[in-house]
């Protein structure tokens, strides 16, 4: 198995977080004998390398698994198939107590804030919840300890006794935050950290998570739909889609290059804010994400290729390097002419296929 | 693995943060909360009402020796079915007892049956309702037939057949109720446990490491039980409805005991002769009922708009 | 210069709350001209929604329109009577939600609806509408429009759902449309194709659009000319042109450098520290001046005048877009 990237790869050691061959099936159960008619393959064989001090984005559309995949890292979800190794321990291999332990070292930051602290406690409950959980510290340490936390996240002491309702979504952002990092985890997973904020708090939380990295010598892998967000703000990036990563390389790599249809495509949907940006050549997909209990065969990403051929529904193709990108693609030259501005060939490559099956939602 | 949460320093930090920890106090705290709720529950005038009316109730019920001029048992020979006097105020029943210190007296058996059955139901079906909701998959199949089961009987039928399996007393009636109502709060609470469940905060709980019957008593039913206290204070007019039906049908509490049911019932038939022996009765039913449901729907709607404000 | 089909001016919209009267409109001028295309942007409670609603008279108790003139084609909208104003909603000016699901009622099929929304707005027979629709529907480029018209809502997908609301909304024939972030509930890819439609769309039937939404990114692709509001006010009105390559206004320039552009690698992005003003107890002067880098005295007393809404102007006392379009 190759390291996701070179960069990290190269200097830390065994990853802090490997992923390997990690599948998540749901049955979907029908009628009153709740038989199993079929399968929701939300993950559906992801490997993931994540080294110390990475800032790793796992990106995709509605439906590609990405939170599903954060769930089971996260151990809320027991995985079907594959493992999860962290700092090299396999987490089946741990008692539940190692486990319980191992819960302190990862923690998370929901999108939504609001519905990530409970209405009623206070945020002072809600910081020190885990403190009092896993530590033997009295009362006031641990209320020290809360209140340096919520002077780390930008908010003084006087936020202690206020409720979640109290608090504007950034304020909730920052408890939650404070929440995460309260018992010094070494990993946090990121789900849409940003995404329900205002543009100018956005800006303010994601400056927040820099400076709370350097200072608790964090790594985060975050999990998001926003590619802008991803570009200013990760250092590697996995792109997701029905389950399944599609193209793997360091942040740079990504954007300047992008090697895989979807992920080109996925990059020029992003409204970009500058009237004089030329959205002549950019591709827009037919349809939208098929239902993941029903993937089309071979290449997953196929129906919506604007290059694929008729080999592309036959096999899903392995990883291969292009460039630094690692990429689930067969047809990666000729993808790249879908992103050259003003070229013929990207202009003819902008109708859909014809591999695309019929009475496909386009 | 090493764990890491060692590493924090909790002397140094106490040292460093101690004064600001000290000037937190009391703020927020869960009184200053509850101080808050009342404040908007007072805006609401019919709840208001209500709470009145209730306190009077209970104030009576409390300081019924006190207030009534006769013992609910004491027998006037002399004045049968008597029409309402001065020394009779809601007059006397057929065997010349005086009906309004029966009336008062019985507040006591309408109170007691009210929150005592309540409670009952409230505690069993907060419990199980939360356990069916947060466990899902068999517990909660099992949960939800045993709740469905007893929302197939009606609560009159249910209390028939169980006043009349066992012996009719104050303890069966008692009971009879909690069966009958405890699957309202079950349902409610499983339904809110259900939706809470999907909200990121017990996800959060359980990322942190929190055992399950911690998050069920710390997250899960705090949460779900607001809801529930307003079915309760509404349920608990028909607590004391259901009731006066099973002593008016003589399967519930016994007669002398002065339960408005049964006085109710005793009047009955002297309803064109003696209308003051069902009426003063029928009406303390009906206020009670009434100030109950005054006050659940002040209840609700000081808590629905917050509800809603979370979106 | 083409005809203006709107001129909201000095509009104030107030609400009452148990803390006092919230300005959530203190005095805004926007004009919208025929077949042109307005942004009207903003962070989450600036007002954006509520000048929506405002225009559509949809504005419920404690909520009231406290003063300016609304004026559309000619005609105050502000004290025409529910009625009349029902008559224009749907037929001269429609609004498309940001969730399709609050104008598809789940229980009818799609023709159910189209047809008599489209007939009731249009005055026409059933037959007719249903020509209507399809036609719309084929704008909108959906595949099988008899297909879309005999489903129902929960059998199309989100975005598809997002597209039979603007053919809907679209075969009412209105004159503006007001967009309240139809895109931002869809899938990047899924927004992109959206987009497109729907400029294709407004461009060959000449129409007006209120287009309201916190997506700068948006914004630019979409837009001829952008209203920035801040805290219920207009800070800046101009073409896209002026808002992107000449920001006056703070708020526009620091907005402006708090986004990232996923075109472009970029150094740490800006911030704007701070939170949006309580808007039942906002700033005096200039509201946004307790954030603003480039505030002086004056800006904690003064209030600055408001923008005409009518060409690129800024509502600050530091800054003018005079001397800015020149430089």
């Amino acid at each position: 198995m190759t390291e996701s990237n070179t960069k990290a790869g190269a200097e830390s050691g065994p990853p802090i977080l490997a992923v390997r061959d990690l599948k998540k099936h749901y049955p979907i159960k029908e009628g009153i004998l709740r038989r199993q008619t079929g399968t929701v393959k939300a993950v559906d064989g992801v490997d993931l390398d994540v080294h110390r001090g990475d800032i790793h984005a796992i990106v995709g559309e509605s439906g590609c698994g990405k939170s599903t995949l954060l769930e089971t890292l996260l151990g809320l979800e027991e995985p079907t198939a594959g493992t999860v190794k962290y700092e090299g321990t396999d987490l089946d291999s741990l008692t539940a107590r190692e486990q319980r332990a191992l819960k302190s070292e990862v923690q998370i930051v929901f999108q939504n804030p609001e519905s990530s602290l409970d209405p009623r406690d206070t945020v002072g409950q809600i910081i020190s919840e885990p403190l009092h959980l896993h530590t033997d510290a009295t009362n006031r340490q641990v209320d020290a300890r809360v209140v340096s936390l919520l002077d780390d996240v930008g908010l003084g002491p006087e936020y202690y006794g206020r409720y979640p309702h109290e608090l504007s979504g950034g304020q909730q952002q920052r408890v939650a935050i404070a929440r995460a990092i309260s018992l010094n985890p070494s990993l946090i997973l990121l789900d849409e950290p940003t995404s329900a904020l205002d543009v100018s708090v956005q800006s303010q939380i994601l400056k927040l998570l820099r400076e709370i990295k350097t200072e608790y010598d964090l790594t985060y892998v975050m999990v998001t739909h926003d590619l802008s967000v991803v570009r200013h703000f990760a250092t590697d990036v996995s792109v997701m889609y029905l389950g399944n990563v599609i193209e793997s390389a360091s942040v740079t790599d990504l954007f300047d290059h992008p090697k895989h249809p979807y992920t080109q495509a996925l990059i020029s949907a992003v409204p970009v804010p500058d009237p004089h940006y030329d959205s002549e050549a950019d591709i827009t997909l037919p349809g939208s994400v098929p239902e993941p209990d029903d993937p089309p065969e071979g290449c997953r990403f196929h129906p919506r290729c604007p290059v694929a051929v008729d080999a592309c529904s036959e096999e899903f193709p392995e990883f291969e390097e292009h460039e630094g990108n690692r990429v689930r693609c067969i047809r990666v030259e000729e993808a790249e002419k879908l992103g050259a501005p003003g070229s013929e060939d990207a202009a003819d490559l902008k109708s859909p296929s014809t591999t695309r099956p019929a009475g496909e939602d386009r | 693995m090493e764990s890491t949460t060692t590493e924090i320093d909790w002397e140094a930090l106490e040292e460093e943060w101690g004064e600001e920890v000290d000037e937190i106090g009391s703020a927020g705290s869960r009184l200053q909360r509850v101080k808050y709720f009342l404040v908007d529950l007072s805006t609401h005038s019919l709840s208001v009402v209500g709470a009145v009316l209730l306190l009077a109730v209970v104030v009576v019920a409390v300081l019924a020796p006190l207030l009534a001029p006769y013992s609910p048992s004491e027998i006037d020979p002399g004045a049968v079915r008597a029409p309402p006097s001065a020394a009779h105020p809601f007059g006397t029943d057929s065997l010349g007892r005086d009906v309004f210190s029966r009336v008062i007296f019985g507040s006591r058996i309408a109170l007691q049956i009210a929150v005592t059955s309540m409670g009952i139901a409230f505690l069993f079906g907060t419990v199980v309702g939360a356990l069916g909701g947060y466990y899902g998959e068999n517990v909660d199949a099992v949960v939800r037939t045993a709740i469905d089961t007893t929302w197939a009987f009606p609560a009159i039928i249910m209390g028939l057949a169980l006043a009349s399996i066992l012996e009719p007393n104050l303890t069966t009636v008692l009971i009879a109720i909690a069966l009958v109502f405890w699957g309202v709060f079950a349902r409610l609470v499983r339904g809110e446990v259900l939706s809470l469940r999907e909200l990121d905060f017990i996800k959060a709980a359980e990322a942190i490491g929190l055992s399950d019957r911690k998050i069920i008593s710390r997250h899960l039913i705090p949460n779900a039980i607001v809801p529930a206290f307003v079915v309760v204070t509404l349920q608990m007019g028909n607590a004391i409805a259901v009731a006066a039906s099973l002593s008016y049908l003589g399967l519930g509490v016994q007669p002398p005991t002065p339960s408005w049911g049964i006085m109710l019932s005793s009047g009955q038939q002297y309803i064109t002769s003696a209308w003051w022996m069902s009426v003063f009765p029928g009406l303390a039913i009906v206020v009670v009922i009434m100030s109950f449901n005054f006050l659940g729907e002040g209840l609700r709607d000081t808590i629905d708009p917050k509800l809603e404000d979370k979106r | 210069m083409s005809e203006k089909l709107v001129e909201i001016s000095d509009l104030k919209t107030t609400f009452e709350t148990n803390s006092g009267t919230v300005e959530a409109l203190r005095g805004i001028n926007l004009t919208i001209d025929e077949g042109e295309r307005v942004g009207l942007v903003g962070e989450s409670g600036s007002g954006k929604s509520v000048t929506a609603r405002s225009i559509l008279q949809l504005i419920d108790s404690p909520g009231e329109i406290a003063g300016g003139t609304i004026s559309f084609d000619g005609r105050d909208l502000v004290g025409l009577s529910s009625r009349e104003m029902q008559r224009v909603r749907g037929r001269d000016i429609t609004m498309i939600f940001q969730d399709p699901s609050m104008s598809l009622d789940p229980v009818y099929s799609i023709r159910n609806q189209m047809v008599e929304a489209i007939g009731h707005n249009r005055n026409i027979g059933d037959q007719r509408a249903e020509e209507i629709a399809v036609e719309y529907l084929e704008l909108v480029d959906m595949p099988n429009p008899e297909r879309v018209l005999s489903s129902y809502p929960h059998e199309l997908s989100g975005g598809m759902k997002q597209r039979v609301s603007i053919a809907m909304t679209l075969g009412f024939n209105p004159d503006l449309v007001i967009a309240d972030e139809p895109t931002t509930a869809l899938d990047v890819t899924v927004q992109k194709k959206v987009l497109e439609i729907f400029k294709d769309v407004v461009e060959r039937e000449d129409l007006s659009v209120l287009w309201i939404t916190h997506n700068l990114g948006v914004v630019a692709e979409f837009c001829d000319r952008i209203a920035v509001i801040y805290a219920g006010e207009i800070v800046e009105y101009g073409t896209v042109y002026d808002i992107f390559d000449r920001p006056t206004h703070p708020y526009t320039r620091e907005l402006l450098r708090t986004i990232p552009n996923v075109q472009r690698a970029q150094e740490e992005l800006r911030v704007i520290e701070g939170t949006v003003p309580n808007m039942a107890d906002p700033p005096d002067g200039c509201t946004f001046h307790p954030r603003c880098p480039d505030a002086e005295a004056r800006c904690e007393t003064t209030r600055p005048e408001s923008v005409d809404g009518d060409h690129h102007e800024a509502a600050c006392l530091v800054h003018d877009t005079q001397t800015n379009d020149r430089e």
